[in-house]
């Protein structure tokens, strides 16, 4: 469904990806590992629109959405939860989460997709008149990862969903990437944390300053050699 | 000195306050969307009052249209202007200096323009409405009683547009997290043109309303923008209600300092209490304490 072809990125003279290539199939689960600074976020940035790629293409079940403005992937259903969560302070939860289905192309259906993620997390229900910045970290991105929801995406992209989170919370997020896996929904995630990224996704990625520089199943990557050696110290 | 009379000082500076209260909206607004001081807001004020001056004084059109019409236009100006200057200047680097720059130059501009067109001579337009309100002893230009009712209708109406439309959800959310908003659909550059262009509007309704009271010329703005930063500060920079707050506290407090000694400290009395502010209470009445 989404193709990233030998993408570059540069941030004015200075080149952060180099030839990255990914794919992420219809229903799948997809993970970008790599350490502080690898350029994970830039990718996830380059296939919304928010920074504009030197090199390479992105396409979106074959159509070329690269050098689109961010603004319009919502109408393609593409969706991306931003790296600590960036919800609008000063909007109530609720706000936050209508705010997710702004888009044109989305706006109909935000009714019943309201309904789905107020399922999907009932604190919304519950604080929907609270002021978004006074949430706590955890709470703020589920109320994050709704707002990505709430255009329908096919493809769900977050960046660090589990940083900075409890133990107990963590493991609520992994439970709701499986739900919307479920749904069929395709997941791409960032994470710096080999377990967390390759036990939760059917493959994933490895990249280093801002090369990708393994590819596999999930459980390949978590068996691999390499990353045992590097990431775990094995 | 008289109640009447210490009435008659509060309700101006009530009314005056209301002006301030708009043109420190609107700078407010603007702030608030791009985190850009625009140094223009005082010219666009001044193009306001001599649209009406023209519309109105010069031909004869009547106050309703000629005002709409005056505003409209200096919308549409101040759209141009950041279509061209601050919608390209936001996209590069160093956009913090390089915006104020360019509304300075504006500024210039524009003084210089309507120097050339209308001289510099003051102009005075005549009032829309004739007659006084008379309570009692106590008695008021209707006219300023048309300042007042037209600047909190329309300050009323920019509040219920941010807070219940999906353009105010729109402009609340650009001004909060801009990235996050476009995620989401919010086309931002189109948000900031417009924001910028009612900032302007408003600067332009508080001179539509004003003309006839102050005359118009090409400087007309500088007192009045000055008052606007002031009243941002007080209010707390790039807070819509802090904004009208901090403008009717101002001109109740230079109607009283006034009345208590004499209009030439009438600046002074503003700017004191700026300083307070800024020593007291730096992130204003509304604003956030940052962290
Ligand atoms: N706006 C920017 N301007 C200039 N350089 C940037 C910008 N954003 C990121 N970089 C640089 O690009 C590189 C990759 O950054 P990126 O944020 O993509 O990494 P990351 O893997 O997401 O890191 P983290 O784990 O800290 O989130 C880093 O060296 C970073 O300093
Ligand atoms: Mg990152």
């Amino acid at each position: 469904m989404l193709e990233v072809k030998d993408l570059d990125v540069k941030y004015g003279d200075v080149q952060v990806l180099w030839d990255v290539s990914l794919t992420v199939g219809r229903g799948e689960v997809v993970a970008v590992m790599g350490p502080n600074g690898s350029g994970k976020s830039t990718i996830l940035k380059a296939i919304i629109g928010l920074v504009r790629p030197s090199g390479g293409t992105i396409t979106l079940d074959g159509k070329t959405i690269s050098g689109l403005p961010a603004h319009q992937m919502a109408g393609l259903g593409v969706s991306l939860v931003l790296e600590r969560r960036r919800l609008f302070p000063q909007m109530t939860v609720l706000e936050n989460v209508r705010m997710g289905a702004f888009h044109p192309a989305v706006r109909a259906r935000e009714k019943e997709r309201l309904e789905w993620v107020e399922y999907l997390f009932p604190i919304i229900r519950e604080r929907r008149g609270q002021l978004a910045g006074r949430m706590s970290g955890g709470e703020q991105q589920m109320v994050a990862i709704a707002r990505g929801l709430m255009s329908g995406p096919r493809l769900l992209m977050m960046d660090e969903p589990f940083l900075g989170l409890a133990p107990r919370i963590v493991d609520q997020i992994v439970d709701i990437i499986r739900k919307i896996n479920a749904e069929g929904i395709a997941v791409l995630f960032n994470e710096q944390n080999v377990h967390l990224s390759f036990s939760n996704s059917h493959r994933g990625y490895l990249l280093e300053s801002g090369r990708i520089v393994l590819e596999g199943s999930g459980l390949a990557m978590l068996e691999h050699e390499m990353v045992k050696r590097v990431y775990l110290g094995t | 000195m008289t109640l009447t009379l210490f009435l008659e000082q509060l309700v101006n500076g009530i009314i005056l306050g209301s002006m301030y209260a708009i043109m420190g909206a609107g700078l407010a607004l603007i702030y608030g969307t791009m985190r850009i001081l625009n140094f223009a807001h005082g010219e666009f004020y001044m193009l306001g009052g001599f649209f009406v001056f023209f519309l109105f004084a010069q031909h004869h059109i009547h106050p309703v249209p000629a005002v709409i019409i005056a505003v409209a236009a200096v919308a549409l100006i101040a759209a141009l202007v950041q279509r061209l200057t601050i919608n390209v200047l936001l996209k590069r680097e160093g956009w913090a200096f390089s915006t104020i720059a360019a509304t300075l130059g504006v500024s210039i501009f524009l003084q210089n323009l309507a120097l050339a067109l209308w001289g510099e001579r003051f102009q005075s337009v005549p009032y829309f409405v004739e007659g006084l309100l008379q309570v009692g002893e106590f008695r008021l230009p209707w006219q300023r009683v048309l300042i007042f009712g037209v600047a909190v209708g329309v300050m009323a109406t920019m509040a219920v547009v941010l807070r219940w439309t999906r353009f105010g959800w729109a402009v609340r959310a650009t001004a909060q997290d801009a990235e996050a908003a476009a995620v989401v659909g919010v086309p931002a550059a189109r948000i900031h043109t417009i924001t910028f262009a009612l900032g302007a509007a408003l600067a332009a309704v508080a001179a539509a309303l004003l003309a006839p009271v102050f005359a118009v010329n090409p400087w007309m703005g500088l007192p009045l923008i000055i008052k606007a930063f002031v009243v941002v500060v007080l209010g707390g920079l790039g807070s819509f209600p802090g904004a009208i707050v901090g403008g009717f506290l101002l001109g109740i407090v230079e109607a009283i300092g006034i009345t208590l000694t004499s209009s030439e400290w009438r600046d002074v009395i503003a700017f004191g209490m700026m300083i307070l502010f800024l020593w007291v209470r730096p992130w204003g009445l509304f604003g956030v304490k940052e962290r």
